[in-house]
């Protein structure tokens, strides 16, 4: 036995024990090292996805706290030119109005459209909803002029005739890595995925989702008696109205406050009526409320 | 049982220094891994008008009955402008300082990421987009490189990811490869008249059969186009968000020229006797006097170098909207003690910058380039001419639309 037990003499455990320890000593640095970096960079795993039902996604980020639940974030819909839109009020669709319309939100709730008027599909109807999964932080004054921008194409609205489902994930580009792209010429930028990948996740590789537009072909069965379960509830929502500048250059003079004039048109649109302003000048925005009209912020109306 | 006497020492190879070590650096790079900030314990501030509102108390503007109760970020001042509540900030998140979200404003300015230096054959490196910095040089041949504040207009921009799903039956030709036909003789009668029969065919097998349902997907092809659209800007007036006289050195001194100049008439009135006035090199010179000599030594304090320059950058606007221009002003003026040279102003615009040409002005001679970045926008460079002076700069003006 003693011939496999070899004593070690001084000057081994003078040269191998601090070389051991040194070598330990390196390679546990290196492994904490490598957790330390991989803690600093942690993978994404989406807790949401494009697919789950709507208002799913809304529900879990009201969940997360903060200054969402509650606030009406300002949302303008587009639909190509003579194209109607209406949202649902006490469970029944309001008269449709020419796009663009501007509405406060609720973020987490769903809110189904009816969109008429479709050109070349006269007679048709397609009933899209909105959810606004997050929100804006506009300064106080200018809350209204920057709302989410939800653009519906007449090629999205010709998809849900066809029996298609269109999903829109609106996301918030971060300004640095967004494209070179000027708005006003081409309109919303948008580019699409394919069916194997997350719209929700590519979004947020871009920036930062704030609103779903999801349209198919899916039909009330009678418009003309509330469907709770259709209109989702039907959600509260603020009405934003925009009366018409009398002249191009009475901007000043609207500054100065509302006049009854402006006052008497806010309350007009926003009984519903399908007027659409027609002057290129700034208008005062307002939201209406009662015979009262209060000025929020000033947006140019093309 | 143990193979080592208790005598001997530990066998673990070991020792007990490297186990305290471990231990501390293990602490060390574990706490150095910091999560979010989260404040706990304290009352989240307001988050603005419609913020934390309970759907029992919903604002008179959602559909419903109305309550009396308006709900509205500004409330109309008696003459009309609207005036911000007290305290009427935006929420921000504790721990964090304006302006936030970023992901919400455009900003320029400043130098983020690597730090530029400008190499000896003037070529720049670290210049990232949205940087604003400016070099020069000095007497005793140094070269600094000076970023300006960094701006930040609140303007988001939206874009979509479209995704199209169609639920389609796969569609499938299903026939016949062949038919059992049995032949038979028909039979002959001589004594009946000849006549037709048909066989029916009977399907041999089947083919096969496919489950439905496959998705397909449309991807058209349309891709963001860009458009350059001119504006010109000679507006030589000064604009009121420019801020001149915050900005620009010696402004102040110069407002205070005028208590300057009560106190000398004071000083004079006071005195009856005029005195020597010694300038040296064109400063005023201090007498030194000595106990020992009747005569009066005049001197100058030089101070020690400071070369400096300051650059200040500003926007017209604090908002805007995709399509709108918005005027970027750059002061430029140094403040140190000493003339430097080869004053060189570089904005590297950021990619929703898009500069409208011939907007850029400067009140001082120089040579103006453009230079195509990697965000698809333009490097802008100003070569001022001639050395800048002490307490002497300039402005430099430009406009961009927003993308």
């Amino acid at each position: 036995m003693h011939g496999h037990f070899r004593c070690p003499t001084i000057g081994d455990s003078l040269s191998q024990r601090p070389r051991a320890g040194w070598v330990g000593l390196a390679a546990v640095l290196v492994v904490l090292h490598s957790w330390a970096a991989r803690a600093q960079q942690p993978e994404v795993h989406y807790f949401h996805h494009g697919i789950m039902p709507p208002g799913a996604i809304g529900g879990v980020q009201l969940q997360r706290g903060g200054p969402v639940a509650g606030f009406f974030q300002p949302v303008e819909i587009t639909a190509p030119q003579g194209v109607s839109v209406a949202l649902a009020e006490n469970g029944l669709f309001v008269p449709p109005q020419q796009t663009p319309i501007k509405v406060g939100l609720l973020i987490g709730q769903v809110y189904r459209l009816r969109v008429v008027n479709i050109p070349f599909y006269e007679g048709l109807e397609v009933y899209p909803t909105i959810e606004v999964i997050d929100r804006l932080y506009a300064p106080p004054d200018q809350i209204w002029r920057f709302p989410i921008e939800v653009v519906i194409t007449e090629e999205d609205l010709r998809l849900a005739l066809e029996g298609k489902f269109v999903t829109r994930v609106v996301y918030l580009e971060d300004p640095r890595v967004a494209l070179p792209a000027a708005k006003e010429v081409q309109g919303q930028g948008w580019f699409d995925v394919a069916p194997d990948r997350d719209p929700l996740a590519v979004a947020d590789q871009l920036g930062r989702p704030v609103a779903i537009l999801r349209l198919g072909a899916r039909f009330p069965n009678n418009p003309l008696v509330p469907d709770p379960t259709f209109l989702f509830g039907s959600p509260p929502w603020v009405r934003f109205t925009s009366p018409p500048a009398s002249e191009p250059g009475d901007l000043e003079a609207r500054k100065q406050g509302p006049s009854a004039t402006t006052s008497e048109n806010a309350v007009t649109r926003a009984q519903g009526e399908s007027r659409r302003p027609t002057g290129r000048t700034a208008h005062k925005g307002a939201l209406a409320y009662g015979n009262q009209r209060v000025p929020t912020s000033l947006k140019p109306v093309r | 049982m143990t193979d080592h006497p208790p005598d001997k020492p530990n066998p673990i190879p070991w020792p007990q220094w490297w186990r305290w070590a471990i231990v501390a650096v293990a602490a060390l790079i574990l706490c150095s891994c910091r999560g979010p900030v989260h404040q706990t314990g304290g009352p989240c501030p307001p988050p603005g008008p419609f913020a934390q509102m309970p759907e029992a108390t919903l604002p008179p503007q959602a559909h419903g009955p109305p309550s009396p109760a308006p709900l509205v970020p500004y409330a109309p001042a008696p003459g009309g402008q609207t005036i911000p509540p007290a305290g009427a900030a935006p929420w921000i998140p504790p721990g964090l300082s304006p302006p936030w979200p970023a992901d919400e404003y455009l900003h320029d300015g400043g130098d983020r990421g690597p730090q530029a230096r400008v190499a000896p054959d003037w070529v720049v490196y670290g210049l990232d987009t949205e940087d604003t910095i400016a070099h020069y040089d000095t007497v005793d041949g140094q070269r600094i490189v000076q970023p300006s504040n960094r701006v930040s207009i609140y303007s988001p921009r939206f874009a979509a990811v479209r995704q199209v799903v169609t639920l389609e039956q796969k569609s499938q030709r299903i026939h016949l490869s062949g038919v059992h036909l049995p032949t038979t003789l028909v039979q002959h009668h001589w004594g009946e008249t000849p006549r037709l029969g048909q066989q029916q065919l009977q399907a041999r097998r089947q083919i096969g059969r496919d489950q439905l349902a496959a998705f397909r997907a449309r991807h058209p092809g349309e891709i963001l186009a860009g458009e350059v659209r001119l504006q010109g800007m000679h507006d030589e007036r000064v604009k009121p968000s420019e801020a001149a006289a915050d900005l620009a050195p010696g402004r102040s001194e110069a407002a205070e020229l005028a208590w300057l100049a009560e106190g000398i008439q004071a000083a004079v009135a006071w005195s009856h006797d005029a005195a020597v006035q010694v300038i040296l090199d064109h400063q005023a010179a201090a007498a030194v006097t000595d106990v020992d000599s009747i005569g009066v030594v005049y001197t100058v304090d030089q101070p020690p170098p400071n070369p400096k320059l300051q650059i200040v950058k500003t926007a017209s606007t604090a908002s805007v909207k995709p399509g709108e221009t918005v005027q970027f002003t750059l002061y430029f003026d140094n403040v140190g003690n000493q003339v430097i040279g080869n004053v060189t102003i570089i904005d590297n615009l950021t990619a929703r910058l898009e500069y409208v040409p011939d907007s850029a002005q400067c009140s001082l001679p120089s040579r103006f380039s453009t230079q195509q970045n990697e965000a698809g926008s333009l490097v802008l460079r100003w070569e001022i001419t001639d050395p800048l002076e002490p307490d002497q700069g300039g402005v430099i003006r430009f406009t961009c639309r927003v993308r």
